[in-house]
C-alpha cells in the first residue's frame, strides 16, 4: 500500500492515506483509552491492569533515563511509543499502510522531537544556560553541535521510514512472489521490527531530550564549581 | 519517497493533538488512580505503622504496668516475708518464755517433789525411828523405868501452868470426880501412896483413883481427871520426840 496517496480532500487540503490512518489509530486509541479509563478503580480489573501496566512501564523508563522528569516527559515519549506501536503495526492488517512508512509522518515526528528537545531544554534552566551549551566546550564546536543536531534528525526520521517501509515492501513482494501463508513468518518479522523501531524511535527521543536537560544542569554544575573555585 | 508538506503539517498537528487525547484520556487518569492507591497504600502503611506504635506503646504500658505489679508484688512479699519474720520472732519469743516457765514450773515441781521425797522419806525415816525406839523402849522398859516417870510426873506437876492446875482442880471438884490412872505395868503400893499424895497435893482434895494396866504405854502411866489428860508413859512422849525431831530437821 502507498501511505503517500491521497485518501481525499478537504478544500485544498489532500489528506494522504497515511494521514487518514492516523486519524484512525487516533480515534481508536482515544475511544479505547476513553472506555477504560471511564470507569477506573482502585481494585483495577484486566484491562485496566494492562493499561497501568503500560503507562507505569513509560512512567518508569522516563524515570530511570531522567529522574525527577517522569510526569513532564511522559505524554510526550509515551504517546511516541503508543503511537508508533500501533502504525507500525497497523501496516499488517489488509489494505492497510503503516503511517510510517510515509517520510512525510517520520519527519514530522523527528521534527517534533527536534523541537522537544529544545524546548525542554530551553523551559527548564532557561535560554542562556541552555545555548551555551553548544558553545561547550569551545566555540570551535558550535558547527559540530548544529550538524549534530540535524542529522540525528535526519537519522531519526529515515531510519523508521526506511526499516518500516522496506518490511511492508519485503512483505508485498513476499506475498506476491510466494504463497498465501509464505509471507506469515515475514509477518511475524514485521511485528517484532514494529516493537523495536517504535523502542528505538522513543528511547533515542528520550536520550536527545535528557541529553538536551543534563547538558546545562552539566553546564550549571560546572559553572558552579567554576566560581566556587575562584571565590 | 518524498516529503509532503501537507502530510507534514498534518501528522505534527495530528501527533500534537494525540499527546493532548492521550494526556487527557490515558495519563492523567491512569495516573490518578495509581496515586490514589499509593496514597490508599501510603494511608494503610501509615495506619499500619500508627497501630504498630500504639500496640508499642501499649506494649510498653502493658510493660510498664507489668513491673510495677512486679515491684508491688515483690514489696508485698518483701513485707509479708518481714510480717512473718517478725511473727516467728514473736512466736518464738513467746514459745521460748513458755519453755522457759514450764521450765521453771518444772524444776520447782521437781524441787517440790524432791522435798515431798525427802519430807515423806524423813517422815518415814521419824516412823522407823519412832517405832525402833518404841520396840527398843518396850524391851527396855521395866518397873524401875515405870518408877522414873512415876518420880518425873509427881516433880512435874507443881510446875504445871495455873490454868492447867485450875482446870484440874475444877475437873476434881465434881462430885462424882475419879482419877484413872493407867500404868504399862501393874504399879506397887509406894509408887502408888506416892502419887495419890502428889495429886491430892495438886487438886486440894483426895480423889477415888482407879488403876489398870495398859502394855500400849510401854513404860510409864497416863492420868485422867475428867476431861484433862496427864501423860508420863513412852507412847505418849515418843510423839512428841518425832514431832520435835521432824520440826528440827
Amino acid at each position: 500500500m502507498n501511505a503517500e496517496a491521497v485518501v481525499f480532500s478537504i478544500g485544498p487540503l489532500a489528506v494522504s492515506r497515511a494521514v487518514a490512518t492516523t486519524w484512525a489509530v487516533m480515534l481508536a486509541l482515544t475511544a479505547a483509552c476513553a472506555l477504560v479509563t471511564r470507569h477506573l478503580r482502585l481494585e483495577p480489573g484486566r484491562w485496566q491492569t494492562v493499561l497501568e501496566g503500560v503507562v507505569s512501564a513509560i512512567h518508569g523508563t522516563i524515570e530511570q533515563t531522567l529522574p525527577g522528569h517522569g510526569d513532564r516527559l511522559m505524554p510526550f515519549i509515551g504517546s511516541l511509543w503508543i503511537f508508533l506501536v500501533m502504525a507500525n503495526l497497523v501496516g499488517i492488517l489488509p489494505a492497510m499502510a503503516s503511517p510510517t512508512g510515509d517520510l512525510s509522518t517520520t519527519t514530522a515526528l523527528a521534527a517534533l522531537v527536534f523541537v522537544s528537545v529544545h524546548w525542554y531544554g530551553l523551559t527548564s534552566e532557561g535560554p542562556r544556560p541552555y545555548l551555551r551549551h553548544y558553545l561547550q566546550p569551545s566555540p570551535v564546536m558550535l558547527p559540530f553541535h548544529v550538524i549534530s543536531e540535524i542529522s540525528r534528525t535526519v537519522a531519526l526520521a529515515v531510519r523508521l521510514f526506511g526499516n518500516v517501509m522496506s518490511l511492508e515492501t519485503a512483505a508485498v513482494l513476499v506475498l506476491l512472489v510466494a504463497g498465501f501463508l509464505v509471507p506469515v513468518p515475514v509477518l511475524a518479522l514485521h511485528v517484532v521490527e514494529a516493537l523495536v523501531q517504535a523502542y528505538i524511535f522513543g528511547m533515542l527521543a528520550l536520550v536527545y531530550i535528557s541529553g538536551g536537560i543534563q547538558s546545562q544542569q552539566r553546564l550549571g554544575r560546572q559553572l558552579e564549581s567554576t566560581d566556587g573555585a575562584t571565590s | 519517497m518524498e516529503l509532503n508538506w501537507t502530510t507534514f503539517v498534518l501528522q505534527v498537528v495530528n501527533f500534537l493533538v494525540l499527546v493532548w487525547l492521550l494526556k487527557r484520556f490515558l495519563y492523567r487518569p491512569v495516573m490518578a488512580v495509581i496515586a490514589r492507591r499509593q496514597a490508599a497504600i501510603d494511608q494503610s502503611v501509615a495506619d499500619a505503622r500508627a497501630a504498630e506504635q500504639r500496640a508499642g506503646e501499649l506494649r510498653a504500658d502493658y510493660e510498664a504496668r507489668l513491673a510495677a505489679t512486679d515491684a508491688a508484688h515483690a514489696a508485698r512479699l518483701a513485707e509479708l516475708a518481714e510480717e512473718i519474720a517478725a511473727e516467728r520472732r514473736d512466736r518464738l519469743a513467746r514459745l521460748d518464755a513458755e519453755m522457759r516457765a514450764e521450765g521453771a514450773k518444772r524444776a520447782a515441781l521437781a524441787a517440790r517433789e524432791a522435798a515431798e521425797s525427802e519430807r515423806r522419806a524423813a517422815a518415814a525415816a521419824h516412823r522407823q525411828a519412832v517405832a525402833f525406839v518404841a520396840r527398843l523402849l518396850a524391851r527396855l522398859g521395866d518397873a524401875h523405868l515405870d518408877g522414873r516417870l512415876l518420880e518425873l510426873l509427881i516433880e512435874d506437876l507443881p510446875a504445871l501452868p495455873p490454868q492447867q492446875i485450875d482446870g484440874l482442880r475444877a475437873a476434881a471438884a465434881t462430885p462424882a470426880a475419879r482419877i484413872a490412872v493407867s500404868s504399862a505395868r501393874p504399879l506397887d503400893t509406894p509408887p502408888q501412896r506416892a502419887l495419890e499424895g502428889a495429886l491430892a497435893k495438886l487438886l486440894g482434895r483426895a480423889l477415888p483413883i482407879d488403876y489398870d494396866t495398859d502394855a500400849a504405854l510401854l513404860g510409864g502411866l497416863r492420868v485422867g481427871i475428867g476431861p484433862w489428860l496427864l501423860a508420863a508413859s513412852l507412847a505418849d512422849e515418843l510423839p512428841y520426840f518425832s514431832d520435835g525431831a521432824r520440826r528440827a530437821g
